[in-house]
């Protein structure tokens, strides 16, 4: 390819958006995980034609590419692959339309989550699926790992407010896949396929999203326990009970701390195990109330002590916000020792809360290595947060050594590897492992859509 | 051995620290371009620059003009260390990589000159202390004896206040203030050296302490106990050597607006009324406000003055705005510095106000030289409080 490759690139690009320059390549070179590989060129498109010339250019040469929103996956999906065109999406981040009678919104795959909500809260409607990275995450990551958070247990995950999306196929065909009403019954679901497929399958260049009206009122109760399995044993119970809150969250006591050492302002229990924090809202504050009361009951009866009701929309916020930013907070616990991102991403049943608790517990204990732990425990997500000093290898052969273990007993216990941050490099050797034959059947999908497998080859199958 | 011997320290203590959750890219000034907001490369955000300093230690790239540019346009604003979860000291590791840009004779020349003239003068224009009392001439008796003469308080000035005319009616103000208010102080004068604030931001903290001790031992021998200040780049130096030296100082250090705040609340200061102000907003400098916590004291002091109706941005205090004029990067590359100024005077106008007010020499050189160039800024009028100080106190129009 030669110059002839940095030519077909400047032919459809100018050159304030694409890069050959070695520090622009570095500096895209990796994405949260541990994984790393420098791009060809970094290209980023202001407008769909652009996508589709340069996916028929990678087409007709055989040139892998790699799709990249903001850069914040934590499973080395949007990593380059050797050799590839890094497309960088950020660019392409506009709010297109808004439509209040359906309650959707029309974006480009750029626009990062949090801008795309703030745009809305004048129409007094939200994209509920609210990730931890709100301020980070781009729509089209969101889309491509199928993202989720906060929200999971009331909202659901991305899957459930995507209407359509425009795909651009490794062909160079763009099309959309299904059609902008509330349902379809004509054919395959193939929004649905696209949603978790890592830029493996097309890439999305617009999608039309389902948005909801912001519920005036919310108030978080915090609930202490005095250990995981208590509060584990809580969860069960009140989902036994028909009890679903809004947002249902969990965090260890070294994640209380890292809370505090981030933000000393944010009011959490001083003396708790654990905490559980259950978010109600609604229309009506009174309503909140009587619902939170009932928790409250379950909670009493099942171990829980020291309840405290959120009493401003401040002190939601700043909690909330803290709580989004425990991951990266998890450093500041025991110093020296660093976050990173393996093993942190795992779901288990709700019914098996408990036993997952006590092998985390179990294994920071053998493998001497700290374990904060926090999640969605609402929709049995919990983010096991292991800190290593990063320059020391031993320290790093334990962490992989460690993480193979989280994966495998969430495995075990009839879990998934990964809630909501997809598969990547990170996750793929569990996959024939938790999908068994089906893995064959993906594998035969993206054959069949990307027989030259140049759309992020190597990740997921 | 990588050509990165002079940060290999910061490894565990930075660097490692960094989870790459990309929380600083949100609010980073720089990687969003002026008006427009559309992000920049990545290179141009804290996490791409921590990135960039991770690849000079590992010996995984080399030093090239990029990372020049990309170290070289960060507006040390301090968003990002405010902001981040896992306690990574960014603008550290800025100023350490600023300094093996030099060891490397890589400096961009903006730095290269103004490093010159303070070797050469003592300050950054190169003009020498006999120069240093130019600001005064519209107060010139009144300065003059009350230079070098031992007092209770010394107005340090700065060397941009000092030297640069279209900024000397912040001291004039000041000095017209404190006369009015009886205040016994005293000035260096031109024994008055750069605080070495520059010094620091291009990564030579020792250069930069050599010049601290030097303004501190011609403050000792005018026995003030208490040093104010006009300039916040100059105070957060003292403050950094304070630190450094791990002692405190033979005398107290304020910003100028804490000293009069605290004669507000003491009711020694007092606003007669009589001068209509409008509608204000206020930015906070992120020297002032980030870096040295100061967000109190101005808006106690513009909301005691009569007919000025202070309006408060959607972003203020430690989530303020950078205005784009500080980290050395109007010296490199002056339009990359207006470019985020021009945002700020849009956010501003955003409230409508009569009046925008700030308490830095740079953030109202830099906002007052943006306003020009956007069209619909031209009726909005940049002061700063230290001359609002004055006018609402009748010294000065």
């Amino acid at each position: 390819m030669g110059s002839s490759f940095e030519e077909a690139i400047a032919k459809i690009f100018p050159k304030e958006q694409y890069s050959f320059d070695p520090a622009i390549l570095y500096a895209y070179s990796s994405d949260v995980s541990l994984f790393e590989q420098l791009p060809r060129v970094v290209v980023r498109p202001t407008d769909k034609q652009q996508v589709v010339d340069v996916v028929k250019y990678a087409a007709v040469e055989k040139v892998p590419l790699v799709a990249r929103g903001n850069g914040s996956g934590a499973a080395g999906g949007a990593v380059p692959v050797k050799g590839c065109i890094l497309i960088d999406f950020t660019l392409m981040n506009k709010v297109l339309e808004v439509n209040l009678t359906n309650l959707t919104v029309r974006v480009q795959p750029g626009v990062v989550h949090a801008d795309l909500n703030n745009s809305l809260k004048k129409n007094k409607v939200l994209f509920p699926v609210v990730p931890g990275s709100s301020e980070m995450a781009t729509i089209g990551g969101m889309v491509g790992n199928n993202a989720s958070g906060l929200k999971a247990v009331k909202y659901g995950t991305t899957k459930d407010w995507v209407v359509d999306l425009q795909v651009v196929f490794p062909d160079g065909e763009m099309t959309w896949l299904s059609r902008p009403v509330r349902k379809s019954a004509t054919g395959l679901d193939l929004v649905r396929l696209m949603i978790g497929s890592e830029g493996t399958l097309g890439l999305v260049v617009e999608a039309l999203l389902r948005v909801a009206p912001i519920p005036p009122h919310r108030r978080i109760m915090q609930v202490s326990f005095k250990s995981l399995e208590d509060l584990g044993k809580c969860v069960s119970a009140l989902f036994q009970h028909g009890l679903i809150p809004s947002a249902m969250e969990v965090l260890d006591r070294s994640a209380i701390d890292a809370i505090h050492l981030y933000k000393n302002s944010v009011n959490l229990s001083p003396d708790a195990e654990a905490i559980l924090l259950l978010e109600e809202e609604g229309d009506e504050l009174g309503y909140i109330q009587f619902r939170l009361q009932k928790f409250q009951q379950v909670c009493q009866e099942n171990g829980a002590y020291n309840l405290h009701i959120s009493q401003s929309e401040k002190e939601n916020t700043q909690l909330w916000e803290a709580r989004s930013l425990v991951g990266a907070s998890s450093s500041l616990v025991k110093p020296g020792y660093n976050r990173i991102y393996v093993g942190e991403d795992i779901t288990v049943p709700i019914d098996r809360l408990v036993d997952m608790f006590k092998k985390l517990r179990d294994l920071s204990k053998s493998y001497a290595l700290p374990i904060i732990v926090f999640g969605h425990i609402g929709d049995g997500n919990i983010h096991p947060a292991i800190t290593v000093r990063k320059r020391v290898p031993e320290d790093l052969a334990l962490a992989d050594k460690l993480q193979d273990e989280i994966h495998r007993a969430a495995l075990a216990l009839g879990g998934s590897v990964s809630g909501e941050h997809g598969v990547g490099l990170a996750r793929k050797r569990y996959l024939p492992d938790e999908r068994g034959y089906a893995v064959e059947i993906m594998r035969k999908i993206k054959q069949a859509i990307d027989p030259d497998n140049i759309l992020n080859p190597s990740k997921i199958y | 051995m990588p050509e990165n011997a002079t940060i290999p320290n910061l490894a565990n203590t930075i660097i490692d620290t960094c989870a790459r959750c990309g929380k600083c890219k949100a609010n980073c000034p720089a990687y969003e371009e002026g008006i427009t907001g559309k992000p920049r490369w990545e290179i141009f955000s804290a996490r791409g620059r921590i990135r960039l300093g991770q690849g000079l230690l590992d010996g995984k790239i080399p030093l090239t003009e990029t990372i020049v540019k990309s170290f070289y346009t960060c507006f040390f604003c301090n968003n990002c260390v405010e902001d981040c979860p896992s306690g990574t000291k960014v603008t550290e590791l800025i100023r350490a990589v600023r300094g093996y840009i030099a060891s490397k004779g890589l400096q961009p020349p903006g730095i290269t000159a103004l490093e010159s003239n303070l070797g050469s003068s003592g300050d950054i224009f190169g003009m020498g202390g006999g120069d240093r009392l130019m600001w005064a001439l519209n107060i010139e008796d009144k300065v003059q004896e009350r230079t070098n003469t031992p007092s209770e308080v010394l107005y340090f000035v700065g060397c941009q206040e000092s030297f640069k005319g279209s900024l000397a009616e912040i001291p004039e103000n000041l000095v017209l203030t404190l006369l009015h208010l009886g205040i016994d102080f005293t000035l260096l004068g031109e024994k008055e050296l750069c605080c070495g604030n520059p010094y620091l931001l291009a990564g030579d903290e020792t250069k930069c302490f050599e010049q601290v001790e030097k303004n501190i031992a011609a403050i000792t021998s005018l026995r003030a106990s208490t040093v104010i200040f006009t300039c916040p780049g100059c105070l957060n130096t003292f403050k950094k050597y304070e630190k450094h030296v791990s002692t405190v100082l033979p005398f107290k250090i304020k910003f100028a607006l804490e000293f009069l705040s605290d004669l507000l609340s003491k009711k020694k200061l007092k606003f007669p009324g009589g001068v209509v102000f409008g509608t204000a907003v206020y930015h906070d400098p992120c020297e002032l406000g980030r870096h040295l916590g100061i967000y109190d004291a101005p808006r106690a002091i513009l909301k005691a003055i009569p007919n000025l109706k202070l309006l408060e941005l959607d972003k203020i205090r430690e989530n303020a705005m950078c205005c784009g004029g500080g980290g050395l990067v109007g010296a490199c590359d002056k339009n990359f510095s207006i470019e985020q100024a021009r945002r700020k005077i849009i956010e501003v106008l955003g409230k409508q106000p009569d009046v925008l007010i700030t308490s830095c020499p740079a953030c109202f050189d830099t906002l007052e030289g943006a306003r020009g160039t956007v069209e619909q800024a031209q009726q909005l009028k940049v002061k700063d409080i230290f001359k609002v100080i004055a006018e609402a106190l009748r010294l000065s129009s």
